[in-house]
């Protein structure tokens, strides 16, 4: 096996792989934790994985599906509390309008995981509608009806946030 | 939604330093695909026992000799001994059985390693296993790059293999590695693929072993229909039952096996209770039962049966005759028989677990080492004198 490749592929890639998992999860910690299971896990099918034509695809589906199993794991299924996390972002907002970053990854974090992914995905890693669909393993269609409502929910919580009182964070 | 994508690279902005150590990952999967099931090929040396053992009864077969020298692989690994060429004294020879699969890493271990040695009487052929386990300084290689440094002594085959090293490559390091721990003198050597093996075990039709333990089979079993399946799934190091399928079991007692359960025997170690000692002894029996059927059959009498048999063998052997030849070996062996052969337990067949440098892998007892000194010093007739219990008396 080449693993000379497989060291030359991870150097360059490292980097974008840990910015993806953490857009997916929110975490840097947990962040190196997945991007570390997808390492091991293209290691031991490099073989096959180098001939790959794209094998970024198949590192982001790797890196995927591993995020969604650790988000089965029972200490990180979400726990209900009364109030908000986060308070939401401060100034007037608007979506021409660069977003606070914390208050952009609290919204992310309450999207549902496929529809964060999607996002990720189409808007970090530039991927095309029927690349995101080949990661996620979805129909086009899909993927676009995703984006759609993902979208469409980032913008409530902004206007939300607009609209709320910005000093003070609302409760439930 | 350009200023989407923007937000998104501003979150991701900032990454703090990694914990992900690249070469850890690598060192670990290395180290965890070598271990995986390469209990499987390792028994394959026999063979190589049997071609160079049976050599004695067909000294003069020059035919064969033309036929061997063409289809066999032949290497020069092992360093020259001015004076040895000629194989008077005790003689070493080596015998490995790799696993020719290649694993995920691309490393080919040695699964077994007996070491044949020849008193100087040249009348005995003892058959000294080195558990795969072991843990030894393995010296540096230069021609793959490798260090030197403390692992389990399969590795030494898998790390001289490396690269282009091939089984030559194999083969000198391993050599180098028994020598600096035991100071044993490899005089020739063969490494047997377990095709080779097989192959070998199928053109005499089978063997005749005395199964001496209950065996049952991890890896082959028969279903409802009849089928062959596979008798248990091992996921996470659990071997799980597969429901509907009865794995093969070998009961106590003398029989002619068919080569596909002789070869199946003698890979089994996880449901035998002496484990990794019990295949090795299982090996040695099987080593022994292939000479015995090789000279017994009349394969050695008839020149078209001797020619399937050496041809069988073919690509799965290569053999290093440390710059003696196919003939000197024959010379040297011609007054070993079938008898003649003697199984020894190393550590009395007991395991001796240690970690050194985090690296899990067992050690030689003290009687086991002075073992490894008698073959050195061709006194193992007087070693087994003091410890009887270690040779095997089940044939």
């Amino acid at each position: 096996m080449d693993v000379a490749g497989y060291r030359e592929y991870v150097a360059v890639q490292l980097d974008p792989l840990r910015r993806t998992a953490y857009l997916l999860c929110g975490d840097w910690h947990t962040a190196d934790d997945l991007v570390s299971t997808a390492l091991i896990k293209l290691f031991r099918r490099w073989k096959r994985v180098s001939q790959m034509e794209n094998i970024d695809a198949y590192a982001r589906r790797v890196l995927f599906r591993a995020w969604l199993d650790e988000r089965r794991r029972p200490w990180r299924r979400e726990r209900f509390t009364d109030t908000m996390p986060e308070p939401g972002g401060t100034g007037p907002v608007t979506e021409t309008s660069v977003v606070d970053r914390l208050a952009l990854a609290a919204y992310l974090a309450e999207l549902p995981p496929r529809r964060r992914a999607v996002l990720v995905l189409r808007y970090f890693c530039d991927l095309s509608v029927e690349d995101t669909a080949e990661v996620l393993g979805c129909s086009t269609g899909t993927v676009k009806s995703q984006t759609a409502r993902a979208l469409d929910t980032l913008r409530e919580r902004m206007l939300a946030a607009v609209t709320a009182s910005p000093v003070t964070s609302r409760r439930h | 939604m350009e200023p989407l994508s923007e937000a998104l690279r501003q979150v991701a902005a900032d990454p703090p330093p990694t914990t992900i150590d690249v070469d850890r990952i690598v060192a670990a999967e290395q180290r965890r695909a070598r271990h995986r099931h390469w209990a499987a090929g390792t028994a394959a040396v026999a063979l190589a026992v049997a071609v160079v053992i049976s050599g004695g009864s067909i000294v003069g077969t020059r035919a064969l000799v033309a036929r061997y020298g063409s289809t066999v692989n032949k290497v020069d690994a092992l360093p020259t001994h001015p004076g040895r060429a000629a194989l008077n004294g005790p003689v070493n020879f080596l015998v490995v059985g790799i696993d020719g699969r290649n694993g995920p890493s691309g490393l080919v271990r040695s699964d077994t390693i007996i070491v044949v040695h020849i008193p100087a009487s040249h009348d005995r052929a003892y058959l000294v296993s080195i558990p795969r386990d072991t843990a030894v300084e393995i010296p540096a290689f230069p021609p793959t790059g490798y260090r030197g440094g403390h692992d389990k002594i399969d590795a030494a085959y898998a790390l001289g293999s490396m690269g282009n090293g091939g089984r030559a490559g194999g083969l000198k390091l391993l050599a180098e590695t028994i020598r600096q721990m035991s100071g044993i003198t490899v005089d020739g050597a063969a490494v047997v693929d377990f095709a080779g093996f097989r192959n070998v075990v199928e053109a005499l039709g089978g063997v005749h072993m005395c199964v001496d333990e209950k065996t049952v089979s991890l890896h082959i079993g028969i279903d409802r229909n009849g089928r062959y399946a596979p008798p248990f799934t091992t996921a996470g190091g659990q071997f799980t039952p597969v429901p509907g399928v009865t794995p093969v079991v070998y009961e106590p007692g003398c029989r002619d096996l068919a080569p596909w359960q002789a070869l199946d025997y003698i890979r089994q170690r996880v449901f035998i209770p002496d484990g990794d000692y019990g295949r090795q002894r299982h090996q040695q029996q099987l080593l022994a039962a292939i000479a015995t059927r090789a000279m017994s059959s009349g394969v050695l009498s008839n020149p078209a049966k001797l020619d399937a048999l050496v041809r069988a063998a073919g690509g799965g052997l290569t053999v290093d005759f440390g710059g003696a030849d196919l003939l000197d070996w024959m010379a040297t062996l011609k007054s070993v028989g079938p008898d003649d052969i003697v199984m020894i337990r190393t550590n009395g067949g007991h395991y001796q677990p240690v970690k050194v440098d985090g690296v899990y892998g067992e050690q030689l007892s003290p009687d086991s080492r002075q073992l490894l000194q008698a073959v050195r010093d061709d006194t193992v007739a007087d070693f087994l004198g003091r410890h009887p219990d270690w040779v095997v008396e089940d044939r």
